[in-house]
């Protein structure tokens, strides 16, 4: 019998402003989700995770993968370009429609899976961001959080793709450890029942997270 | 110019620490560029200020944002005021580390410490070499990427020797493991450029009483671990036949074994509508026996959260109609412990009332005067009772809402009652019996005529989605049309009567994995075979439900209805 997955996408901005100690503290975040969630038997059962990163391209740099099978992939970052968002979207789409497993006759469906989009710039392909904004709310997110990393990020264009926009205010390790940890238990909460229609309740964000309204 | 720049931040930086005044940064700067070639560095910087003066607290932030915006302008060549021959060097030296420019741009908007550039400048190379031999320099110092399996926190590894990274697939206790003969030696050999089939490991230093043993003579690694482990391991690795081994490191990750990691953690004791996280019950109700059990889930219990789940059992005396409800509060809803109970409890009762009066049990009516259970007519009135009682129970929440039965902190909303519910009811007639159900949301019931058959009495009603599924308080299952009602009910005549089952999805979801298995006449025997030796009692009953399934802890909640005779002996 198949296990019913519950997969996660985490979109990551690798453009060169993320360069130096960002990157260095996105990646110890990360490092931090996966091993909070190693201790969580359900999540352990049944998160399947998936990094795509994106600059001037985006990139699947993990598949998805089974939390027991996961092994921390090599993240670089240019040293300079745009951040291309809304190709980022446009491939988490294809992921999400080729990976994620409907209810047929013989097989129960996944969870409906969770995004986390983070990004300390904007988008530079403004009107393919604008595109996939569509195309994501077409797929079966169960959530969408985008979280906009320090005083750069701009909050407006996250708005447009989803409800739950967070501000980070700084970019160190112990912001994104906060993030993580909430992160966690967001995705701890994914594999419950709800409505057809209803997105997941998010827990309380930690201080260091600012919601935007 | 990123020896000037990298020497004048250094000297910022010690003047700074000193907390040395070093007067106009920007003239200084500039001062320093249009002087000969050999006057461009620190010193000349720091001979300007006077020893005396002493720099407040306060304007060190200053200083370096002064210093950002002239290198920024330095680098981009928009320094007008520098002489000619500056200016045709102005991009010659243009060593800067990867990236310094973004990091410059970033310190421009946010604070960042005058340590933090030095230290970005001194980073990759040595700032006083040139660009050429910079170029070859970073050649050297990057491992190549593409053997990389993954990446592993920096070993302090001696300079001589090439990074290595190797990381050995995931292993789970209690999970048979193997990494195949020579696999190791043949990773670092292709990253280091060796010859694979003249590689081999000597040794590994695994974990001790780990569960896995490393065979020394084919580099095997096989086992099942017994402790998780996430950490590097020491190896000696020898490049060739005749070679010295060298010492290289190999991370590996043990995962716990699920089933070790639940915690059981008591519910709240304060909070509104405390439910047990365990209820059974046994009882012979007129020609049926009754076994009933429901337990808190895994994934309740791991979280101290409360069972969600509830049943009823009630029984209308005069006619002989066995009446089972079973309901699942939806682990999203703030108070779905309360809907399943409130769902159960109403539509069990109002089913009881109605079935059990000669009046208004249209189903016995129609039996007296058709002498048929077949009667089109019969299935058609149970339908209409047994809808009516799911709408009573929705009701019954809407008046919970408005008029809650515990002191609530805030108001609530009907969908924090969220709850499925399946209603089954039953009467014995001659050896077989008659059954009607009625069902909102996941979950399911069952009738096995005998122990070699069953089939389903409800649709599966899963979404297209694991946990999607729809309640009892959403309008839409109760809407009053044909197309609706037929959705949600099921009748059935049987003349053979061995068990009817009702069961929450967290006995469903795992006893039949597929709509498909939900619906073959074999999973059901198959559970009854497994199920029946548990039947004995209700205790029994609780504790057979809480086998292990991996992915599947939800509450459980089952009701069995066998005939009053049946023994608990296995079938024969």
């Amino acid at each position: 019998m198949s296990i019913r997955r519950l997969p996660v996408y985490l979109l990551l901005d690798t453009s060169g402003s993320m360069r130096g100690e960002p990157i260095q503290a996105l990646k110890v975040g990360v490092q931090t989700l996966i091993s909070t969630l190693r201790q969580d038997p359900h999540a352990l059962e049944s998160v399947h995770v998936s990094i795509i990163t994106y600059d001037a391209k985006p990139v699947v740099i993990c598949p998805l993968t089974s939390l027991e099978d996961f092994q921390m992939p090599l993240i670089e970052c240019p040293q300079s370009g745009p951040t291309m968002t809304g190709a980022a979207l446009e491939i988490l789409c294809r992921c999400v429609d080729k990976e994620v497993q409907r209810t047929t006759e013989d097989h129960k469906g996944d969870w409906r899976p969770i995004a986390f989009l983070i990004t300390d710039g904007s988008p530079s392909d403004t009107a393919l961001y604008e595109r996939m904004i569509e195309q994501v709310q077409k797929r079966p997110f169960a959530s969408v959080i985008a979280c906009a990393a320090g005083g750069r990020a701009k909050v407006e264009p996250l708005q447009k793709l989803t409800q739950h926009v967070f501000n980070l205010e700084t970019m160190d390790g112990h912001s994104f450890a906060g993030l993580f940890q909430w992160v966690s238990s967001t995705v701890s909460s994914g594999n419950r029942s709800m409505g057809a229609a209803s997105s997941i309740a998010l827990p309380p964000p930690p201080p260091e997270i600012q919601i935007v309204v | 110019m990123r020896s000037l720049v990298a020497s004048v931040a250094k000297t910022l930086e010690e003047m700074h620490a000193q907390q040395r005044a070093h007067g106009d940064i920007e003239a200084t700067l500039k001062h320093c560029l249009n002087e000969s070639k050999d006057a461009l560095d620190g010193e000349n910087f720091k001979a300007r200020a006077l020893p005396t003066d002493e720099l407040p607290v306060d304007a060190l932030q200053d200083d370096v944002q002064t210093f950002v915006a002239c290198t920024i302008k330095i680098i981009r060549g928009e320094t007008s005021e520098v002489n000619a021959s500056f200016q045709a060097n102005l991009h010659r030296g243009g060593d800067w580390p990867e990236g310094f420019l973004t990091l410059l741009e970033e310190a421009s908007t946010q604070e960042v410490s005058i340590s933090d550039l030095s230290q970005a400048l001194d980073s990759n190379s040595n700032c006083a070499k040139s660009a050429e031999e910079t170029a070859s320099d970073t050649a050297t110092t990057t491992p190549p990427a593409e053997q990389i399996e993954t990446e592993t926190p920096p070993k302090p590894l001696t300079s001589s020797q090439p990074v290595v990274k190797v990381a050995l697939r995931n292993a789970t206790v209690g999970k048979p493991y193997e990494v195949e003969p020579g696999a190791i030696a043949t990773a670092i050999a292709t990253q280091r450029g060796d010859r694979p089939e003249y590689a081999r490991v000597s040794h590994l230093q695994l974990p001790d009483n780990c569960g896995l043993v490393f065979d020394e003579m084919t580099g095997r690694v096989a086992g099942t671990p017994t402790h998780p482990f996430d950490g590097v391991l020491s190896l000696d690795y020898v490049p060739s036949r005749s070679a010295q081994s060298i010492p290289y490191n190999v991370s590996l990750l043990i995962n716990p074994d699920p089933a070790s990691l639940w915690k059981d953690l008591p519910s709240p004791t304060n909070a509104p509508y405390p439910k047990e996280p365990f209820d059974h019950s046994e009882e012979t109700q007129g020609p049926f026996r009754v076994v009933a059990a429901s337990r808190r889930g895994r994934s309740h219990a791991n979280r101290g959260e409360f069972r969600d789940d509830d049943f009823a059992i009630g029984y209308a005396s005069d006619t002989g109609w066995l009446v089972i409800a079973v309901a699942d509060g939806a682990g999203s809803a703030t108070y779905s412990r309360a809907g399943s109970k409130i769902a159960s409890a109403a539509a069990k009762q109002r089913l009881v009332t109605v079935l059990n009066s000669r009046q208004h049990n249209k189903a016995e009516i129609l039996y007296s005067q058709h002498q048929d259970w077949e009667h089109p007519e019969i299935r058609v009135s149970l339908c209409r009772i047994l809808y009516e009682a799911a709408l009573k129970a929705h009701y019954e929440l809407q008046s919970e809402v408005s008029n809650p039965s515990d002191p609530l902190p805030t108001a609530a909303t009907l969908r924090n009652y969220d709850t499925t519910l399946i209603v089954l009811v039953l009467k014995k007639i001659n050896e077989g019996c008659v059954a009607a159900t009625f069902a909102i949301g996941d979950g399911g019931a069952g009738l096995l005529p005998n122990p070699e058959e069953g089939f389903p009495i409800t649709r599966p009603e899963g979404g297209d989605y694991a946990g999607q599924t729809c309640f009892l308080t959403m309008p839409e299952p109760l809407k009053d049309n044909q197309a609706n009602l037929e959705r949600h009910f099921h009748f059935t005549v049987q003349k053979e009567f061995c068990a009817a089952l009702a069961m929450t999805d967290g006995i469903t979801d795992p006893k039949f994995p597929s709509d498909a298995a939900f619906a073959d006449p074999a999973q059901w025997s198959a559970l009854w075979t497994e199920l029946h030796p548990a039947l004995s009692s209700s205790e029994t009953l609780l504790e057979w439900m809480n086998f292990f399934s991996p992915g599947n802890h939800d509450d459980r909640t089952l009701v069995a209805v066998l005939p009053a005779h049946a023994t608990s002996a296995p079938n024969s």
